[in-house]
C-alpha cells in the first residue's frame, strides 16, 4: 500500500506549506551539539574547566525552571554526579581531573517507554527529591567546591519540590553557613524566595526578592523573581 | 534516513518498549554504545523534541535528558530498535517539559529561539521564526498521539511503515492518526492564519 502524498507535496495551502517548511528547517546548531555531547559525557573536551562551566550552565538552566522541576533538574543532577562520583568510564584527556563517568550520569528514572504504544501519553516523570549524597564540607578546588555547592542547592531544591519548604530553607541556611563566598548566590536566593513564598512568608519573600532585584535588575532570574513577588508589589504568589 | 524495524521480535512482544530483559544480553561496552547512540541519533532526537513541543530554549537540555535515560537503559535496548526506544523516551520527555512549561506560565518563551542557531538574513530570520512559532501553536493543539505521527511523517519525512515501526504501532493506526492529525492541522492553521490575518503572514 502506498503512502499518502505529504502535505508539502500537495494538499497544503501556501500558509500551511510555510509552516511546514519552517518545521522541516529545524536543525541542531554546532553549539548545541557541543553542549549536548559534553552534557552526556562524550564530548571529548571534558577538562576540569569545561566541566565546571557545564555544571554552572546546568545550574543556570535549571533555575529557569525552578518550581516546575523539569529537564534542568536532571541536567544538574547528572552534572553533580558527573564530577563527584565513580571513576571515569570513558577515555578522557589527562587534564580531565574531574571527569564525567558515563555510568555516573544516570538520572533516577524520570521517564522511559513502557507501553506497547510508545506514543501514548504516560504519567509525568517523577520530580520527587533526587537521591544525592551530601557533599564533602572540606572542598578545596574550585570545581569540587562548585560541585558541593550544587549538591547543597539541589538538596534544598529537592525539599522544595517535595513541598517541604521548611527543610528547603534549613538547607539553604546550611548552604549559607558552609559557603560564605558562594558561587551560586543568586540561585540560592531565588530558591529561598520560592521556599518562603511556598511557606506563606510573603513579606519576607517580597523583601528578599526586592533586594535581589535591586542588585540584579536585569539578571537571568529577575523575571522569575518579579513574577514571584508580583511585579513591584509586595504581594507574593505561591509557587 | 534509515529506520530499522524491530517489530515482531520476541523480546519486544513481551516488553513492548524496544527493550529486552537485561539478563538476556551480554553486557555491552556501554561507553562505546552510548557514544554510538548519541552520534547516530542526536540530530533526530533534537529535531523530534523540538517538534514534539519542547521550547527552543529547552531542547538542548531535553536532548541530554533523553540520552541520559537511554544510557541508564543501554543494556536493555534491543539491538536494532534504538531509534524506536529514543522516540518513546523523547515523546515522554517532551510531554513532561511541555506540562512543566505551561506551569511556569512563561508563554513569552514559546517564541524564543536558540540564540546559537545559524542565522540567515534578518528578514528571512523574522519570517522563519514567525512561521516556526505559528507551527508550534498549530502542533500544540494536536493530541500527543496524533502529533507524533504527524511530525514523523510530515516533518521528518518518514514513511508510514517507518513511522509505525518507530512508534510500535500497526500501519493502519498510523494512517488513521495521520488523517486525523491532518484534519487538526488544517483546522488550526486556519485559526492561526485568521488570527494573524490583519498582520503580515509569513511566507512569500
Amino acid at each position: 500500500m502506498s503512502d499518502p502524498v505529504r502535505l508539502l507535496d500537495g494538499g497544503a495551502d501556501e500558509f500551511e506549506a510555510e509552516l511546514l517548511r519552517a518545521g522541516r528547517a529545524d536543525a541542531v546548531s554546532a553549539h548545541s551539539r557541543k553542549q549536548i555531547l559534553a552534557g552526556v559525557g562524550i564530548g571529548g573536551l571534558l577538562t576540569a574547566s569545561t566541566m565546571a562551566t557545564g555544571v554552572r550552565a546546568a545550574a543556570k538552566g535549571w533555575l529557569t525552571t525552578l518550581g516546575a522541576g523539569t529537564v534542568g533538574a536532571v541536567a544538574i543532577w547528572a552534572s553533580v554526579h558527573a564530577v563527584s562520583s565513580k571513576p571515569a568510564a570513558l577515555p578522557l584527556p589527562p587534564a580531565a581531573k574531574v571527569a564525567a563517568p558515563v555510568q555516573a550520569i544516570i538520572p533516577p528514572k524520570p521517564a522511559e517507554p513502557t507501553a506497547v504504544n510508545a506514543a501514548e501519553p504516560a504519567p509525568a516523570p517523577a520530580t520527587a527529591p533526587l537521591p544525592l549524597k551530601p557533599a564533602p564540607h572540606n572542598a578545596t578546588t574550585s570545581d569540587t567546591s562548585l560541585t558541593a555547592e550544587l549538591t547543597a542547592i539541589e538538596q534544598a531544591r529537592a525539599a522544595f519540590l517535595a513541598h517541604d519548604y521548611g527543610q528547603a530553607l534549613r538547607s539553604l541556611d546550611d548552604y549559607a553557613r558552609r559557603f560564605p563566598k558562594p558561587q551560586l548566590r543568586s540561585e540560592a536566593t531565588v530558591l529561598r524566595v520560592e521556599s518562603l513564598a511556598g511557606r506563606g512568608e510573603r513579606e519576607t519573600a517580597a523583601r528578599i526578592g526586592r533586594d535581589f532585584l535591586q542588585n540584579h535588575p536585569n539578571g537571568p532570574y529577575a523575571q522569575r523573581v518579579r513574577s514571584l513577588i508580583g511585579e513591584g508589589s509586595a504581594s507574593v504568589h505561591a509557587p | 534516513m534509515s529506520v530499522t524495524s524491530s517489530a515482531g521480535s520476541p523480546a519486544e512482544t513481551e516488553s513492548g518498549d524496544g527493550a529486552v530483559p537485561s539478563e538476556t544480553l551480554a553486557a555491552p561496552s556501554q561507553p562505546l554504545a552510548l557514544k554510538s547512540l548519541v552520534t547516530e541519533h542526536l540530530d533526530f532526537v533534537w529535531r523530534s523534541l523540538r517538534r514534539f513541543g519542547v521550547p527552543a530554549a529547552d531542547v538542548d537540555d531535553a536532548t541530554q535528558q533523553v540520552f541520559l535515560i537511554a544510557n541508564d537503559k543501554l543494556s536493555r535496548i534491543n539491538p536494532g530498535s534504538e531509534r524506536s526506544f529514543l522516540v518513546g523516551v523523547a515523546t515522554r520527555v517532551a510531554s513532561h517539559v511541555r506540562r512543566s512549561y505551561h506551569r511556569r506560565e512563561a508563554a513569552e518563551l514559546r517564541l524564543s529561539v536558540n540564540p546559537h542557531e545559524a542565522t540567515p538574513n534578518p528578514e528571512e530570520l523574522t519570517q522563519r521564526l514567525e512561521a516556526r512559532a505559528l507551527l508550534d501553536r498549530v502542533l500544540d493543539a494536536m493530541p500527543e498521539d496524533l502529533r507524533a505521527v504527524f511530525v514523523l511523517f510530515e516533518l521528518e519525512e518518514l514513511s508510514i511503515d517507518q513511522t509505525a515501526s518507530l512508534l510500535l504501532l500497526p500501519r493502519g493506526t498510523v494512517a488513521t492518526r495521520l488523517r486525523r492529525a491532518r484534519e487538526v492541522f488544517h483546522e488550526q492553521a486556519k485559526l492561526v492564519g485568521a488570527g494573524i490575518s490583519t498582520k503580515r503572514r509569513p511566507g512569500p
